[in-house]
């Protein structure tokens, strides 16, 4: 049976949000970024893109193009208030809902005709629903599975309702650029574009064999997608791949001590997070942005599954020395944890886990108590948790943290 | 540069120094043979920049010269030659060498010999000799303990060095990765100070290099030592191991001395039921609870999802009962390292070092921390 699959976007969300509080500004060019100096830009008005101002862009850069702009910092416990109201909007209509992001989610809708009438419908109620009760804009795609329906609405934005009706799939697509594509970034881009491939319907027509030959695996998921098919359903709970966390510094960091307390505190941070999840990884990543926007990642993955902020920052020291941080200079540190496994995936009773022989390898010979224990250390874990719950969550840091002291402001 | 070499002895020359081809093409030349003709001698040198073999090979050479050739394409053609036939191989112009044997003709793209790295310098200071099959013996008991884990450098290797307790020299090797250590010593005649100046912790793979060197035959190997290499020679080839330059922990310091509960097992049985639980225990961390009581010791594991095994032994025991959850894998290396019938078990609690030896023999043990059960 065909399916009727719903991608809906809310309209530079961001800055829809900061202009629903202050309604002088509508009309402006809004522009929210971490910060006006050093920060990104996490969203721009339609006002403000007609400059050329682009989300993920660097603020210098907006402010150079729309010097005219009003410049916002980031509000995101108001922004993630105002996405629940919307999702709630969402289920109203169906239970089956993916948040792809705070601002993003495929709706299924399938079977829902006796209630809203054709998806095309549905899509259109949601609409008003969202715009009568928040105030916000959505722009909608209505196709028969995730993959339409996401180029559809992108294609009608801002305020866009576009529909590939069944059967219409290949037409809809064929005219559209590559880069419309998942997947296909500047690189493929650029490969395909030399043999000749600019649009969809150009790609379409490359035999199978040819893409697999010239893109792997990738190229035989290409194919698939250029003829419309995607088969993936729309998933209600999508299991996090991995949880992290990372800081832009408005000033570059240069010191390898500094840059270990940052790593100190992300790694708290990621481990209480992984904790409130009930899951623990394997792989540690540690992402550095130089002070010129080049990005590295370094990672290592541990024989057990770890949720200890200590174990985590361990890691991200050893993976430190693998960059070049410090002698050049840093804007931005992350650290993430992947390969994750639900605490639960063993039974609660009966589950065991490796205890260490030594502390820290070659640093000491006497095994740490916490290092010795896995017991100990998980119960002082859920005891830090505990009081981050009742005092908040500078109720508890690590002691190379004691004051609020932020390097990078 | 052209030669004549036998098929057979051009296949084992080359099999021998595979393990260290590289395959990744970092550099390139890496995953090349170093092929070297001066008067009746072939010189074939594999590195990839930790670990170099060289082997020599009499032939009957025509020319003199050099080239680089990829390792596992010429292995593949010297496979396929038809056997107890000469084979020659000729150094055309633009670095392809051409081989023929009877009626077949390959031809072959190199690199030229300038692209390989520089040799390392052998060690300075009269090499010591050390039997091969002890050697191989100490290395087979502990390797299988150094870390396979890319965060702990240190680990990541097999420590060698010399002791005295008893009169004349003794070679010790010890193991560890975090979780369990063993520790391997024999009788080893003059060593001389080899081990006893400098630290030498060899890496997991230079090791296992070298075994294979000392078991390529009866014999004893020569060992050498500089600060940053270990170098071995046997016959016709040679191996240079970088040593790997981080501290070792003080093993010593975690040989409990005294672990009162004492359980002895039949090796045999212990490794048989060892295996077959094993088969139900969870995939990653093959966790596996052994329970001591009386004179039986019952060994069980759960998968999640899956179900459960457990198996029972014979044991000499007279502690109280007790549970203690381990690695399988851990427990199963350590017994693999023991040559006795018996196994004995020394322990004080559920959370504390557990030490595994032979019954009689005091030149091996191997310690492996149990895991926590909650």
């Amino acid at each position: 049976m065909s399916r009727a699959i719903l991608h809906l976007d809310l309209d530079a969300f961001y800055a829809s949000v900061e202009i629903l509080d202050r309604p002088e500004l509508r009309g402006k060019p809004v522009i929210v970024a971490g910060s006006e100096r050093r920060g990104v830009v996490t969203a721009a008005s339609y006002e403000a893109r007609k400059f050329g101002v682009r989300s993920a862009m660097p603020a210098a850069t907006a402010k150079r193009l729309c010097p005219q702009g009003v410049f916002l910092p980031n509000r995101f416990s108001r922004y993630k208030e105002a996405s629940d109201e919307v999702f709630a909007i969402y289920r109203r209509f169906t239970p089956i809902v993916e948040p792809l992001s705070i601002d993003e989610a495929f709706l299924d809708v399938t079977g829902c005709e006796r209630l809203f009438g054709s998806a095309e419908e549905a899509a259109r109620k949601i609409k008003e629903a969202v715009r009568r009760e928040t105030g916000l804009i959505v722009s909608a795609g209505v196709a028969s599975n995730k993959f339409l329906a996401k180029i559809a609405s992108d294609l009608g934005k801002p305020d866009g309702l576009v529909v590939v009706p069944p059967g219409e799939e290949q037409a809809f697509l064929d005219p559209l650029p590559v880069g419309k594509l998942w997947g296909v970034g500047k690189v493929t881009e650029g490969a395909l574009s030399r043999m000749g491939i600019r649009t969809i319907g150009d790609l379409r027509r490359v035999p199978r064999d040819r893409m697999v030959r010239s893109f792997g695996a990738h190229g035989e998921h290409l194919h698939a997608l250029s003829r419309g098919i995607d088969d993936r359903p729309v998933e209600t709970q999508r299991e996090a791949k991995s949880i992290g966390h990372e800081e832009t510094y408005d000033r570059d960091l240069r010191d390898r001590g500094t840059m270990r307390r940052e790593l100190l505190s992300l790694s708290d941070r990621v481990s209480e997070r992984l904790r409130r999840h009930g899951v623990k990884g394997r792989t540690v990543t540690l992402k550095v942005k130089y002070h010129d926007f080049v990005l590295v990642t370094r990672a290592i993955t541990l024989a057990y599954p770890t949720d200890d902020g200590g174990t985590i920052y361990r890691c991200a020291l050893d993976l430190l020395t693998e960059t070049e941080a410090g002698p050049r200079p840093v804007r931005l540190l992350g650290i993430s944890v992947s390969k994750l496994t639900g605490a639960e995936e063993l039974p609660p009773e009966g589950r065991m886990e490796q205890i260490a022989l030594f502390g820290r390898p070659g640093t000491d010979p006497k095994p740490a108590p916490a290092a010795q224990d896995p017991g100990k250390k998980e119960r002082l874990n859920r005891a830090v948790d505990r009081i981050r719950e009742k005092f908040g969550p500078r109720g508890i840091v690590p002691g190379a943290l004691p004051d609020d002291e932020d390097p990078g402001t | 540069m052209n030669f004549s070499v036998d098929r057979d002895q051009l296949v084992d020359v080359l099999t021998g120094i595979q393990g260290v081809a590289e395959r990744r093409h970092t550099m390139p030349v890496l995953s090349h043979a170093l092929m070297t003709v001066s008067g009746e001698t072939l010189t074939v040198v594999s590195s990839d920049l930790e670990i170099v073999i060289r082997c020599l090979q009499p032939v009957t050479a025509g020319e003199p010269g050099s080239i680089a050739l990829p390792a596992r394409k010429l292995l593949d053609i010297a496979k396929v030659l038809p056997k107890e036939t000469p084979v020659k191989l000729t150094v055309k112009e633009g670095n392809y060498v051409e081989i023929s044997s009877g009626r077949s003709h390959f031809r072959l793209a190199g690199l030229p010999a300038q692209e390989f790295p520089e040799m390392p310098e052998k060690p300075a200071g009269k090499p010591v000799s050390i039997d091969g099959d002890l050697f191989r013996r100490l290395a087979e008991a502990v390797v299988s303990f150094a870390s396979s884990d890319e965060t702990r450098y240190n680990l990541a290797g097999v420590l060698m060095e010399r002791t005295e307790p008893k009169e004349g020299a003794f070679l010790r090797m010890v193991a560890t990765d975090g979780h369990r250590l063993a520790m391997a010593e024999g009788e080893a005649g003059d060593i001389g100070d080899l081990f006893a100046s400098r630290k030498v912790l060899v890496p997991k793979k230079g090791v296992q290099e070298i075994r294979k060197l000392a078991e390529s035959g009866p014999g004893s190997i020569e060992l050498s030592a500089s600060d940053k290499f270990l170098f071995a020679a046997k016959g016709d080839t040679e191996v240079w191991v970088r040593l790997l330059d981080a501290d070792f922990p003080d093993y010593r310091q975690v040989i409990p001395r005294e672990n009162p509960l004492k359980a002895t097992v039949n090796r045999d049985a212990f490794a048989e039921v060892l295996r077959r639980v094993g088969v139900m225990a969870p995939d990653k961390v093959h966790s596996v609870k052994l329970s001591f009581s009386g004179q039986q010791l019952e060994i069980s594991s759960t998968s999640p999802d899956q179900g459960e095994a457990q198996d029972l032994l014979e044991a000499e025991y007279d502690g109280p009962a007790m549970k203690i959850g381990f690695n399988g894998r851990y427990l199963q290396d350590a017994v693999s390292g023991i040559s006795e019938e018996k196994v004995v078990l020394q322990m004080k609690d559920e959370v504390s070092q557990v030490i595994l030896r032979p019954e009689k023999d005091t030149a091996y043990l191997a310690i492996v921390m149990p895991m926590r059960i909650f």
